[in-house]
Parts: C-alpha cells; sequence; structure tokens
C-alpha cells in the first residue's frame, strides 16, 4: 500500500511538474500572442493643439473669442454669492458646475479629463460636486457609476415609472444640502434603484473644438456627402441619414445623436440640464420646485444695460449661452501630427477622400467643406472633422433605447474624430478608455449582431437594428495584419 | 316731485348705500377675520420652521375665506415674507389663474396686481388702475398705489399724496404701510462664532454656527433679490456683503480647524481658498480680491507664514497698481505695516 502510495506520489509529482511547464509554455505563447497585438497608443502626448481661437480671425474676432472663452471657464453657484463660483443659477439639479469642468481635456471646449493621462491631469470634477460648498450633513451621493479615473457622465432615464418613454437627463446632484440654498430639499434621484431596473444610460461630454466650422457646412454639401459612395456603402451594409428638426425640415448636427440644430441650441440645452441654469434658448428652470428656485427665469439673459449704463463689449452683453456658442463656433479644430510612415499607411487603411481603404472613411468623412461664414477666413474652407454628421444604426450593442430627434434607439451621429488622438474616453457612454483597451475596444463596439434576429429581418421588436451598420467594416478591420491594425491605430492617435 | 327726480334720488340712494355697505369690508377686516388673522400672525413657530410650516395658518385661513380681501393679502405678504423666488413666483402664478378663472372681477385682478407688488410694481400699478376702471370705489387699489408711490424705489410724492387722499375719503383713519417691510437683521452667528473662537471655547460646534449663519443670510438676500423695490445697485451691493461674508466664515472655520487640530480639513479649506483667490484675481472684481486676500493675509500670519505674506502682498500691490485707487493704496499701506517687517517691498521680497 505504502509503495503503491509513494508511486502514486511519484506520478502525482511528475504530472504537477508537466502541468506547471504547460502553464508556463502557455503563459509565455500568451504573452508573445500578447505583446504582438495592436494597443492603442492611448491619449498622445505633448502640446495640446487645440482650445485656441481659429488661426485666420482678425484681431477683434480673437478678443472676443478670449472674452467668451473666459466666459466658458466661468463657475456657477446658485446665487453667484460664492466667490470663485461667480456664475448664477446652479441647480435645482445638475451634473457640474462649470463648462470647463467637463469640456476639459485637452483644454477647455475638449471632454472628459483623467487624473494621471492626457495633458489636463484632473480628478473626475463631478464627484467633487457632491461635497462641494455642502453644510455639514448636506453631502450627497456619488452615483456608483461615476470614478474618479471614470468618464465625466449624465444619466438619462429610459422609460418613467409608469413605462412611458423617458430620455430626458437626471442630475446627478441637487443644490439641496448646499450653504448656499437654505430650505431647499429636493432629493437626488434614485440611481441606485433605476440602475438596478436597467433604466439608466449615460452620455459624455462631446470634444467642442471646431464645431463652428461644422456648423457652417451647408445642408445640401451634407446631403451629397451622404449620398457619395452610394454602391459602396450599400455593398457593406451602410445607410444613415440625417437627422432633422420636425420644425424646418433642416439638418441638426450637435449631440451624440445630431438633435441639436445649432451651436447656440447646443450650449443653451446644456447650460440648462448640466448646469441647471435657465437661459434664453431653454428659459424653463429644470425641476422647479418652489423652495429650490432661488434666482428668476432666465436665470442667464442678454445684459443690454445694467442701472441705465451701457454694459460695454460684445462679450459683456450678450448672455452666458451666446458666449459659450461664440467660444466653440470660433476655436481651431484641433491639429493633427499625421506623419509618421505609420500614421500614412494606417490612414490609407482608414480611408481618404479618394480610396476607401477598409472603409471607415464611408462614415466618418474625412473632407467637408464650409460655406461663407462672417468670421474672416472660415468660410468655404475644408475641413476634417472625419465625420459624415449622419446618424447610423449601430445594432443592440450600442443602443441606448432614447429617441432624439429623427434618431431612434440605436442611431447615433457618426463622432467626428478630429481630435480623437487626445481622447481618453470614448463611445457616447464613455464605455471604452484606457482600462479596457481604449480605442480597440471602441472600435469592436461598432459591431453589434442581434442573435435573436433571422438573416433577413432588418429591425428587431425593441426598434433596433439587428446589424450594426459598421459590422463588415470592423470584419475588414479584424482581419488587418497586426501591424497594420497598429498602423491604424496610430493614425488615430494622430489626429 | 318728478318721476326721473324720483328715479334718479333711488338710485342715488342705492348707491350710497352700496358703498357705505361695500366700503368697510374693504377698508378693515371684519373683527373675527381680524382676530383669526392675528392669532395665526402670532403662532409660534419654532426656528427650523420651514416655509411650508409658517404659511400653512395663512394658507388654511385663505382657505377657509376664500371672499375675503384681508386673508388673501395676508397670506401674500407671508409668503412674500418667508419665501424665495420660488415661492414667490408660485403666488403669482396662482392669482394670475384666478384672474383669469374670474374675467373682469375687480376683486381678482386686484389680488394678481397685489401679488406682483414689489416684484413686478410697473404691472402692479398698470392693474390697480384697471381694478379702479372696473370699480372706482375699489380702496385697497388706491392704497396699495400710494404705498408704491410712496417706496423709494417708485417714489412720486405728488401720486403718492392724490392716492392716500383717495383711500382716507374711503377709509376714513386708514394707514398705509410703508414697503418694501424691512429686511431682516443680518445674522449675528458668524460673530457669535468668532467670539467663542476667541475664547477658545471650542467645544462649541462653531462650524454648525458658521454654516448656520451664512445660510441665515442665504436666505436674507432672498428677502431682496426678487423684489424690484430694490435698486439693480442695492442688489449687488447685497451680494457683495454675501461674497464678503462666506470669506469670513472659511476664516473662521479654518481657525477653528486649527484650534481643534483638524490640520486635513484646514489645509483643504485653505487651500480651497487659495484657488478662489486666484479665481477672483482673473476677474475684474478688484474690492472682493482685497476681501478675499485680507482673509488670507490674516491666517497666515496666524500662522507665522512669512513667504505666503509675501506672495499675497505682492498680489495686492499688483491689484493696486493696475487700477490706482487712494482707498486702496492707503488699506495696502496698512497691511503692509501690520504684516511685514518694516520698509520691505513685497515685491523686492519676491525678486
Amino acid at each position: 500500500m505504502r509503495q503503491k502510495s509513494r508511486q502514486q506520489l511519484r506520478a502525482a509529482g511528475f504530472l504537477k511538474h508537466i502541468g506547471r511547464a504547460i502553464s508556463l509554455c502557455t503563459l509565455l505563447v500568451v504573452g508573445i500572442a500578447r505583446a504582438q497585438d495592436a494597443s492603442d497608443p492611448g491619449p498622445r502626448p505633448g502640446p495640446a493643439g487645440a482650445g485656441g481661437p481659429y488661426p485666420t480671425l482678425n484681431a477683434n474676432e480673437r478678443a472676443f473669442f478670449a472674452a467668451t472663452l473666459e466666459v466658458f471657464e466661468e463657475v456657477d453657484s446658485v446665487s453667484g454669492t460664492l466667490t470663485g463660483e461667480s456664475g448664477k443659477g446652479l441647480g435645482p439639479t445638475f451634473n457640474s458646475n462649470g463648462c470647463a469642468s467637463c469640456h476639459a481635456q485637452p483644454a477647455a471646449l475638449g471632454s472628459s479629463p483623467h487624473p494621471t493621462l492626457g495633458q489636463v491631469r484632473v480628478n473626475n470634477p463631478q464627484l467633487t460636486m457632491a461635497m462641494l460648498d455642502r453644510v455639514p450633513g448636506g453631502e450627497q451621493i456619488v452615483p456608483s457609476f461615476l470614478q474618479n479615473d471614470g468618464p465625466v457622465r449624465e444619466a438619462r432615464f429610459i422609460t418613467n415609472p409608469d413605462g412611458s418613454k423617458d430620455g430626458g437627463v437626471h442630475g446627478l446632484f441637487t443644490i439641496a444640502g448646499r450653504v448656499d440654498a437654505p430650505g431647499c430639499n429636493l432629493p437626488q434621484p434614485d440611481f441606485a434603484g433605476e440602475l438596478a431596473r436597467g433604466n439608466v444610460i449615460f452620455r459624455i461630454p462631446t470634444p467642442t473644438f471646431g464645431a463652428g466650422l461644422i456648423e457652417n457646412v451647408p445642408d445640401d454639401a451634407l446631403v451629397a456627402n451622404l449620398a457619395r459612395d452610394a454602391a459602396l456603402k450599400q455593398l457593406l451594409g451602410i445607410g444613415g441619414k440625417l437627422n432633422r428638426t420636425g420644425n424646418d425640415g433642416t439638418v441638426t448636427r450637435f449631440g451624440w445623436k445630431a438633435q441639436n440644430k445649432s451651436l447656440l441650441i447646443f450650449a443653451g440645452e446644456a447650460y440648462n440640464v448640466e448646469q441647471g441654469v435657465s437661459n434664453e434658448v431653454f428659459p424653463n428652470e429644470r425641476a422647479a420646485v418652489d423652495g429650490c428656485v432661488f434666482n428668476g427665469t432666465p436665470e442667464d439673459s442678454t445684459n443690454i444695460t445694467r442701472d441705465g449704463k451701457d454694459m460695454g463689449t460684445a462679450s459683456e452683453m450678450s448672455s452666458d449661452t451666446v458666449n459659450f456658442a461664440a467660444a466653440i463656433r470660433l476655436s481651431a479644430p484641433p491639429t493633427p501630427t499625421t506623419s509618421s510612415d505609420s500614421d500614412l499607411r494606417g490612414k490609407a487603411l482608414f480611408g481618404t477622400s479618394g480610396a476607401a481603404g477598409i472603409g471607415c472613411v464611408l462614415c466618418h468623412s474625412e473632407t467637408l467643406t464650409t460655406g461663407r461664414s462672417p468670421f474672416t477666413g472660415m468660410g468655404n474652407v475644408d475641413i476634417h472633422p472625419y465625420s459624415d454628421i449622419a446618424v447610423h444604426h449601430m445594432g443592440q450593442g450600442l443602443a441606448d433605447y432614447v429617441d432624439q430627434g429623427g434618431a431612434g434607439p440605436d442611431e447615433f451621429r457618426t463622432s467626428p474624430l478630429w481630435g480623437v488622438g487626445q481622447r481618453i474616453f470614448f463611445l457616447h457612454d464613455g464605455r471604452a478608455g484606457p482600462a479596457n483597451g481604449g480605442l480597440i475596444t471602441a472600435i469592436f463596439s461598432h459591431r453589434s449582431t442581434n442573435p435573436s434576429c433571422d438573416e433577413k429581418q432588418m429591425f428587431a421588436a425593441d426598434g433596433t437594428a439587428c446589424r450594426s451598420e459598421a459590422n463588415q467594416v470592423i470584419d475588414r478591420y479584424e482581419a488587418l495584419s497586426t501591424d497594420q491594425q497598429q498602423d491604424l491605430l496610430n493614425f488615430l492617435r494622430s489626429l | 316731485m318728478s318721476f326721473p327726480r324720483l328715479q334718479r334720488l333711488f338710485a342715488l340712494t342705492f348707491l350710497v348705500s352700496g358703498s357705505a355697505l361695500g366700503a368697510p369690508d374693504l377698508c378693515a377686516a371684519k373683527p373675527e377675520i381680524a382676530k383669526r388673522i392675528a392669532s395665526a400672525s402670532s403662532a409660534q413657530m419654532p426656528d427650523s420652521a420651514s416655509f411650508d410650516q409658517i404659511v400653512a395658518p395663512f394658507r388654511s385661513l385663505r382657505d377657509q375665506f376664500p371672499m375675503d380681501l384681508f386673508v388673501h393679502v395676508r397670506y401674500q405678504d407671508s409668503v412674500k415674507d418667508h419665501g424665495i423666488e420660488g415661492h414667490i413666483q408660485g403666488v403669482v402664478d396662482e392669482y394670475l389663474k384666478l384672474r383669469d378663472d374670474h374675467p373682469g372681477d375687480s376683486f381678482y385682478v386686484y389680488l394678481y396686481g397685489r401679488a406682483l407688488e414689489g416684484r413686478s410694481t410697473p404691472q402692479a400699478i398698470v392693474l390697480m388702475q384697471e381694478v379702479l376702471r372696473l370699480d372706482s370705489s375699489f380702496a385697497p387699489a388706491h392704497q396699495t398705489l400710494a404705498e408704491i408711490y410712496q417706496s423709494a424705489s417708485f417714489r412720486d410724492r405728488r401720486r403718492a399724496a392724490v392716492e392716500r387722499a383717495r383711500f382716507q375719503v374711503a377709509c376714513p383713519g386708514g394707514l398705509i404701510p410703508r414697503r418694501p417691510s424691512p429686511t431682516p437683521p443680518r445674522s449675528t452667528l458668524l460673530a457669535q462664532a468668532e467670539r467663542l473662537l476667541e475664547k477658545g471655547q471650542v467645544e462649541h460646534d462653531i462650524p454648525g454656527l458658521v454654516y448656520k449663519g451664512l445660510q441665515q443670510d442665504e436666505w436674507r438676500l432672498q428677502r431682496i433679490r426678487p423684489f424690484d423695490w430694490y435698486t439693480g445697485e442695492y442688489k449687488r451691493s447685497a451680494v457683495r456683503e454675501m461674497q464678503s461674508e462666506h470669506w469670513r466664515g472659511w476664516r473662521i472655520l479654518v481657525r477653528y480647524y486649527w484650534k481643534t487640530e483638524q490640520e486635513d480639513k484646514a489645509n483643504a479649506l485653505l487651500s480651497e481658498m487659495q484657488e478662489r483667490l486666484l479665481r477672483l484675481s482673473r476677474e475684474k472684481d478688484a474690492d472682493l480680491f482685497w476681501v478675499g486676500a485680507v482673509a488670507l493675509l490674516d491666517l497666515y500670519a496666524k500662522r507665522n507664514r512669512p513667504d505666503r505674506i509675501r506672495d499675497t502682498l505682492a498680489q495686492l500691490e499688483r491689484s493696486a497698481a493696475a487700477k490706482p485707487n487712494r482707498k486702496q493704496a492707503a488699506q495696502l499701506s496698512r497691511l503692509k505695516a501690520k504684516f511685514l517687517p518694516r520698509g520691505r517691498s513685497p515685491l523686492a521680497a519676491n525678486r
């Protein structure tokens, strides 16, 4: 018995050695394979290359831009009584207290910052909102979907408690418990409960550099661009449509679903929804519980005179909203650094206006041309936003089940890729970022097939497309060699 | 007596008696109502009473006597005296609806106009004139117009005298209240917190006093900001006072945290104050920048931080040089004398 068991032990020990050796080999093989995988180079270091005025503006326009950018960087409190937060109108509900707190990376007007990556290294500013200016005991809960190294987020509920469609933004914080909001008792929404119901979707701030150029591309040019390469698009299952306003039928173009017609509307909506500031574009106070309304509406308005005196400059006379829109409108697009051989090979694979490469460019259009502009040098110029400004069906994988204008539950605007080289978080909800592969996760998230659909079925019962319009292009990306994939990633990080 | 003459006499008698019957209802509350209003007004409320608790007795009275002018007026006053913008706008909306539900009824036009008094006063004047067109015997409209014309912001002595006289003809002995009613005094809690801190009585909830004091003063500001009784300049100066009060509060808190050895909290608040001062330096508000800088100087001196004192004085020196101003130059000299060794310029020290 003893002998036998010794033999068994020896055998077991041998097997253990073999097992360890196999494990080690497997690890090495996997390690080598991993080392050979393409990887996201991460946010491009060096100068921001964004955040300044459009280079051809004249001196007056540049001065105006500088003044409006200062307003963009203003911080709000409830009634403007806290120094350093001299803007007024915060709340009753809000997501942050200033445009530039969220539109931060790689410079003001940009997108979500990160504490250790990128040009602007700061903690997620939204976490501070639960504590800032609160009386003892007035602190609020940081919702579980906000992390210090995660993206800035707004939350929307898909449905109302009665099951009807909601889709609206629900402010993460309220002014209840702030020192400048005595008597306000408005509670935070029950995000934990809504998350448990699967009723919450997120959006992250879109970078706004150069958006004045996009605003200035005529509708006809967008229509023509969308119609270009029709046969190839059809072959690859790419459709797309321009979102349009129900008011005059013209193209809307800003926001994750291209739901906003103009930068003024975009800025007005954001001021109202993200900071709770009623304004001349969105004059209603949100969540207007009487005991939490401390200012007359609209809280932000044109300042023609003050005590009978002229207010001064155009920026001073304009509302904050007009200033925000102007700062965005007059800003330069991000400066690309596409120059290395790898960048250029990647660019060819991505596709250009002349050759489609693997087809990314079929939606992420390389070039659009602006119409006439009142601002010096901004008219009739070729721009490279890498977007067709159209909305496309992305399938169930990205669907957020929110309808905005003509954009349905899984339709999203082709995100402009200029400046993507310095972006930290990707996709409408920031699901792709440094913690999970960054750009690579973002690319593969474009692919989605609903397994419950049959082959000929176009749409699932929930209104989402059975297949993402990007599926075949992502298949082509996957079929590239590792080096080619890396070239393409390098190109994207050069934008 | 001819028939038409008799007819006129009857008509006149009817008008006089009608006016004599109706007038007292609009000049003073019936004794029963007056008693109920007095009782609601004297109800003891705890310091922590919410707006809804304070207004509830007046709202209840208004709901019990919906046709009594005086309960409506008292209800409106309670909201204006205790509510914030949202509540006050809520009352305006409420009386707008009542007016719209009773077209051409002078009673509701008056109440809507009165809800706007002190808030959109020019519109309140228009509505009072409309009331008098609808019913020239509606004495409270003269009273409201007199209140408005004798107020500081809408002063018109001649019109005030005319409306006062008309009101007193209709309601002999009737008074014209002074508008706006006085604003509540500034909170004394910050001063109390400072005294406790000076005496080293840190076992008291000094942060609690500070925050409560700041909230009381923020609340006081709501007695001013929603009303056009006050000029824009006055409102801005009230906001300025509040901004200074926050600096005072933060200064007390930092000192309290030091005394109670809560260094982390003190450092966090101090760096927040420094950040706020930095932002202020970019704004055009030099006066407030000085308030903040002086608060920080005081704290640096208490912690013996000559480097920080020199930096802050240098900032003030630059601010004074940018916009030369005799008052600030004098203040800078005083601050230098207080915080710097004799004869040293903070800018020179930084070179």
